[in-house]
């Protein structure tokens, strides 16, 4: 079993030089333990590892790119503070950095990862893989009391027209205190090689700060993608996440947030739609620490024929976190036979005093529904859509930014089957 | 001329026999009550017409205008001018009236070989039919139905028969949770919207209605066949005397 591995672990290790003795150590550690495969519970739906060792023995080096245009003009080409990156590298050639005093960006490269950095209470062996092989990201300090005007985006691009790609970026972001801010995670793929990313950003937002987190995924059949995302929220702030996955071959999201102090607050909220052959898994994690705290939850999934759906959402009430709230909903709706989702609510509670309650449903359109719209002289492929568009309405109207949401459920119609 | 003649209809749901053998015949102009004890089958013969898929017909025939209606898809009948204010409307989260009756409407004119209206024309004739059914806007932009009152529920029906200008309108216990003061309402509707083109049903179990939509035929469904016809006294003597006489009947004939 361990041998099928190797094939994989062994393409990592030929990335990190021998003088470069934490790295080494994390990728032994990862030799001697494996990457989880099929008979890891958490890794149980998604196969990265047997994927990778079939699509990345032979890798060596990314290609070079020439990136010069944009992908996804329709939202980033009026992005007023931008941050690129291309299969992993910062790019400065299309990055347009904060110009005003309240965010502060640096780039950061190899070695240059901040150290002291709390670790949140949450391991993953994909995550220890990022932390070896990561050669690049972005730190962004959004400063004490200010409240920036405008979203900043980052731009995740994979272009592998030129060859396989992998990239391993890791961001670290931090709202101060009492902070106000949105943030816009892009990721987007081209070319037909196969790409492997395997992303991290770690976030904290400091007493009475409020960060909105937007992941918007745009990947081709050709990227298989990790994305580990852990927060970690002081008391009274709030951790706001919408994320919109409409692609890419196997993609995984690791999220976890922490809630460390008294009052604070998250919202997550999330849109699946894979395409045909392709495969979308969410891995969340809210942990109520301390006291008082609230966060609610939902997710909802429209799964065509050919797609897979994976949900894992955990609620984890600490010992004494008394007069916790916290709810959590997924929803599929499954327009095949041949569509699959693995959904799995995940509550554990060790405090009395709290108020928790979940729940998922997995079901096809409403009959009564369309009956109604039809009997009114819709067509059925038109009620149809106009269903679907209505259950994932719900999520996309969250989204604050204008520009971004129009944009969204435009691609989101041409996603929509007929 | 006939605008509906239903021969023979016997329809079943899960394997059993609702409608046992309706003949019913309608001509523009006319307005029909439909009245029968509870679990009668009404709302059957209803959703039959408009198509309802989970329900099977064993025998039978519905010509409508001429179509063989049972042959048609739902949003054909509607288009041709068939039009079913439901029992119980549906609640639809995230759909909001506004949002598609604007498709729903210019469908049924691109079938009827009538011109698509754009936004300022279709928002003209929504405000007029508003008016009639003295339904508010705001209504008509929350999701469909949902944490609407009863009456509510009913005017956005009668509203959007307004729209579709159906040439067969058949409204299934309209008047059930209505106070008067929304009945008159809805009634007031449904006669403004009546012409020598079409024709209305009106399924109910109380007079009530009747003394606002007054029927030129009343026709009694008990257990799946239509036991009586008559004219508008008919309603009158099942008011005063109830449904037992007419089980009665059944029983001893
Ligand atoms: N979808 C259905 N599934 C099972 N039984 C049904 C369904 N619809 C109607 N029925 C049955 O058919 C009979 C007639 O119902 P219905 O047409 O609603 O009567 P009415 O409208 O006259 O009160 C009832 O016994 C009812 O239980
Ligand atoms: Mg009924």
């Amino acid at each position: 079993m361990e041998v099928q591995q190797n094939n994989i672990l062994e393409v990592f290790d030929r990335q990190v030089p021998a003088s470069d003795k934490p790295r080494r150590e994390l990728l032994q550690k990862l030799a001697a333990s494996g990457l989880p495969d099929r008979k890891h519970e958490e890794y149980r739906y998604t196969p990265v590892s047997r994927l990778l060792d079939k699509e990345f023995a032979d890798f060596t080096a990314n290609p070079a790119t020439e990136t010069t245009t944009l992908p996804v003009a329709g939202i980033l080409a009026e992005a007023e503070q931008l941050v690129v990156f291309i299969n992993g590298e910062y790019a400065p050639h299309l990055s347009r950095l904060p110009q005003d005093q309240m965010i502060k960006v640096t780039p950061l490269s190899s070695g240059s990862q901040p150290t002291a950095w709390d670790k949140p209470a949450f391991s993953d062996r994909y995550l220890d893989l990022n932390r070896a092989l990561t050669k690049s990201g972005v730190q962004i300090t959004i400063a004490t009391g200010s409240a920036p005007a405008s979203p900043l985006y980052i731009l995740h691009l994979t272009d592998t027209a030129r060859g396989k790609v992998m990239a391993a970026p890791a961001h670290y972001i931090q709202a101060e205190e009492n902070s106000q801010f949105t943030l816009v995670e892009v990721f987007s793929s081209e070319g037909a090689n196969q790409g492997f990313v395997n992303a991290a950003i770690h976030l904290q937002v400091a007493r009475h700060a409020r960060l909105n987190h937007i992941k918007v995924g745009l990947d081709t059949l050709s990227t298989t993608r990790l994305d580990h995302t852990l927060v970690q929220v002081a008391d009274s702030a709030s951790y706001n996440t919408i994320n919109i996955g409409l692609g890419g071959r196997m993609i995984r999201n690791n999220l976890y947030i922490g809630l460390q102090g008294e009052h604070a607050e998250a919202h997550l909220y999330g849109l699946y739609l894979p395409e045909a052959n392709g495969l979308i898994d969410h891995h969340t994690a809210v942990d109520h620490r301390v006291p008082h705290c609230n966060s609610n939850e939902l997710y909802k999934g429209i799964l065509a024929a050919d797609t897979t759906g994976v949900f894992n959402g955990k609620v984890f009430v600490r010992p004494g976190a008394q007069k916790t709230n916290a709810f959590q909903s997924n929803k599929n709706i499954l327009l095949d036979d041949s569509a699959t989702i693995n959904t799995k609510p995940q509550l554990e509670i060790w405090a009395d005093d709290v108020k928790c309650s979940h729940g998922c449903t997995t079901g096809q359109i409403d009959k009564e529904q369309l009956f109604y719209l039809r009997a009114r002289g819709l067509d059925e492929a038109s009620a149809r859509k106009l269903l679907l568009r209505a259950f994932a309405e719900e999520i996309i109207e969250k989204l604050a930014i204008e520009e971004l949401r129009e944009y969204l459920e435009e691609i989101l119609d041409s996603k929509l089957p007929d | 001329m006939s605008l509906l003649k239903i021969e023979n209809l016997k329809a079943s749901v899960e394997g059993q026999q609702i409608l046992k053998g309706i003949d019913l015949e309608v001509n523009a102009g006319e307005v029909h009550a439909i009245m029968g004890p509870n679990g009668s089958g009404k709302s059957t013969l209803a959703s039959v017409l408009a198509g309802r898929e989970e329900y099977e017909v064993d025998e039978g025939k519905v010509l409508f205008d001429g179509q063989d209606l049972l042959e048609m898809a739902p949003e054909d009948r509607a288009r041709a001018g068939l039009f079913l204010a439901f029992q119980y409307p549906v609640e639809i989260p995230g759909v909001s009236t506004t949002n598609f009756l604007k498709a729903a409407v210019n469908q049924v004119r691109q079938y009827r070989g009538l011109p698509e209206l754009d936004a300022v024309e279709f928002l003209k004739i929504m405000k007029e039919k508003m008016k009639l059914v003295e339904i508010d806007q705001s209504l008509l932009r929350r999701s469909l139905n949902e944490g609407f009152s009863g009456g509510e529920k009913k005017r956005n029906e009668i509203f959007q028969m307004a729209m579709l200008e159906p040439k067969l309108a058949i409204l299934d216990e309209t008047d059930s949770g209505l106070d008067i003061d929304a009945l008159r309402i809805v009634a007031h509707g449904v006669n403004a919207l009546k012409s020598p083109d079409n024709a209305t049903i009106v399924i109910t179990h109380y007079q009530r209605l009747l003394d606002y939509i007054v029927p030129d035929h009343v026709h009694v469904l008990y257990k799946g066949k239509i036991v009586k016809s008559g004219d508008k006294e008919l309603a009158l003597e099942l008011e005063e005397k109830g449904y037992d006489w007419i089980k009665e009947e059944q029983v001893s004939a």
